[in-house]
């Protein structure tokens, strides 16, 4: 016994690492960002007050990007709506024609990020909205020209969303002009890359990247951004497409939340299938 | 009475370093979380509670170290939103690690040379390492490249902010 006490006095610092490190490990296996709830809760409540409260500091350098956004959207826009009108009165005809219904308009809800945070490469930002104004996790938070994030957890007055800059990140895509398909991943930086795209297809720099209906968690045609650059590799079946959003997050200080939630059935469906799989290469694992 | 109106706080007693590392680490989170990231380059942050974590280390000793790094960790876990779990084992290793450099006595000698800077350097790699480790685990990507990306333009990061604990060490000096 008095060996065993010795043995553990003598190498206590790697018994507690051990087991502090088991302890951790199972912690890693039990978290969630999801699970946002109790005391995460009151924090997102708790430093959305303080961020507004401190909003009056202004920062010159973030209004000063946010013009430049804006007077670039603003003349994009301009051109894009005497474009507008045309095909509108066209498709509107068309639509006539072949008795297609209305597709389907969300609401939304217009919000201010009152504060950003980047922590060990996660970013989030607080909005001033909460569930009093009808957010609920989940919900996809959009800027005027892109996607943004996903409503990651949710105070009466605040909400706290995860930006799409996120590992975990896997956002069903198209190439709007053709429609071709690929899965939209974050590798860390400025921009996504499209993945599962064949070098058979037809892609090109500049063609525009919106959400498909493959999607369980995005509505469909959601802009994402555009293609800035395509690398063949060799031997690989696939293309590396790099796609850069239309406005970064961090430049912007209005959003839009969108009030769409997704099926509960079917994400119920797909978490279960993720689980299933996740089971079965953890067996794999073990068997190897 | 004089001790009455200037209370003076016994650095030598444990006690109040101890409350001292607590407070210093609860101030570090909150700044971590609503300030620091308006001096983030490239998405990247210096993580000053790896800077905590070694100043911990090299003060108290390995086993506090590991321990404090462990709390310090769990507790960022819960106020930044991130898995829980990750930040706890990554100080932890941290705490470890820099208790290596832990020699009773001398650690104003430490803090006050370039050594200091070197220990904050590796420590935030060591740091950097397990937690990208558990972070890019769903990511389709190649780790070492994304360490030698990210992970030491963040060590070097961190490493420019543990400057300012050399200064203060140094000023004590003089």
């Amino acid at each position: 016994m008095q060996k065993l006490i010795d043995f553990i006095i003598r190498f206590k610092e790697y018994i507690t690492l051990i087991a502090l490190s088991i302890m951790c490990l199972s912690l890693i296996s039990m978290g969630d960002i999801s699970r946002i709830g109790g005391f995460r809760t009151f924090l997102v409540g708790t430093f959305g007050w303080v961020r507004e409260t401190f909003s009056f500091i202004p920062n010159p350098q973030s209004l000063k990007n946010e013009n430049k956004s804006l007077r670039e959207l603003n003349l994009m826009l301009s051109n894009e709506v005497t474009k507008m009108h045309r095909a509108i009165a066209e498709n509107e005809n068309l639509k006539d024609l072949l008795e297609i219904k209305a597709q389907k308009e969300y609401d939304y809800i217009p919000a201010s990020i009152v504060g950003r945070t980047t922590i060990e490469m996660r970013n989030y930002f607080t909005l001033n909205k909460g569930k009093s104004s009808g957010v609920q996790n989940g919900m996809i938070v959009r800027t005027a020209t892109n996607i943004a994030g996903i409503v990651a957890g949710a105070t009466q007055n605040y909400c706290l969303v995860e930006s799409i800059k996120n590992r975990e990140i896997k956002i069903p895509s198209i190439i709007s002009r053709n429609a071709v398909d690929g899965l939209l991943v974050w590798e860390g930086g400025d921009d996504f890359y499209l993945k599962n795209i064949s070098k058979t297809f037809d892609v090109k720099i500049g063609d525009d990247v919106v959400t498909s209906d493959f999607s369980s968690r995005f509505p469909k045609d959601l802009p994402i951004g555009k293609i800035s650059n395509i690398n063949e590799e060799q031997g690989d079946l696939f293309l590396k497409v790099k796609v850069t959003p239309y406005s970064d997050i961090a430049q912007v200080g209005q959003v839009f939340i969108i009030k769409y939630i997704p099926d509960p059935q079917r994400e119920k469906l797909i978490e279960e299938i993720d689980e299933l799989l996740k089971i079965r290469k953890n067996s794999r694992n073990i068997r190897k | 009475m004089s001790d009455l109106l200037h209370p003076r706080i016994d650095f030598n007693s444990k006690k109040t370093r101890f409350f001292i590392y607590a407070g210093v680490a609860l101030i570090i989170s909150i700044l971590q979380i609503l300030i620091l990231d308006t001096i983030s380059i490239a998405g990247l942050t210096p993580d000053l509670l790896v800077i905590l974590c070694a100043v911990i280390s090299i003060r108290e000793g390995q086993f506090i170290g590991l321990i404090a790094g462990f709390i310090i960790g769990l507790f960022f876990d819960i106020v930044s939103f991130d898995v829980i779990g990750t930040n706890a084992l990554a100080k932890t290793f941290v705490g470890f690690f820099s208790g290596y450099f832990y020699k009773e006595g001398f650690h104003k000698t430490t803090f006050r040379s370039i050594k200091f800077i070197a220990i904050v350097f590796a420590s935030s790699l060591v740091n950097n390492f397990i937690y990208y480790l558990i972070y890019i685990e769903p990511m389709e990507l190649s780790f070492f490249r994304f360490f030698i990306k990210y992970g030491i333009a963040m060590a070097f990061y961190t490493t420019v902010f543990s400057i300012f604990v050399l200064f203060y060490n140094m000023r004590k000096k003089v």
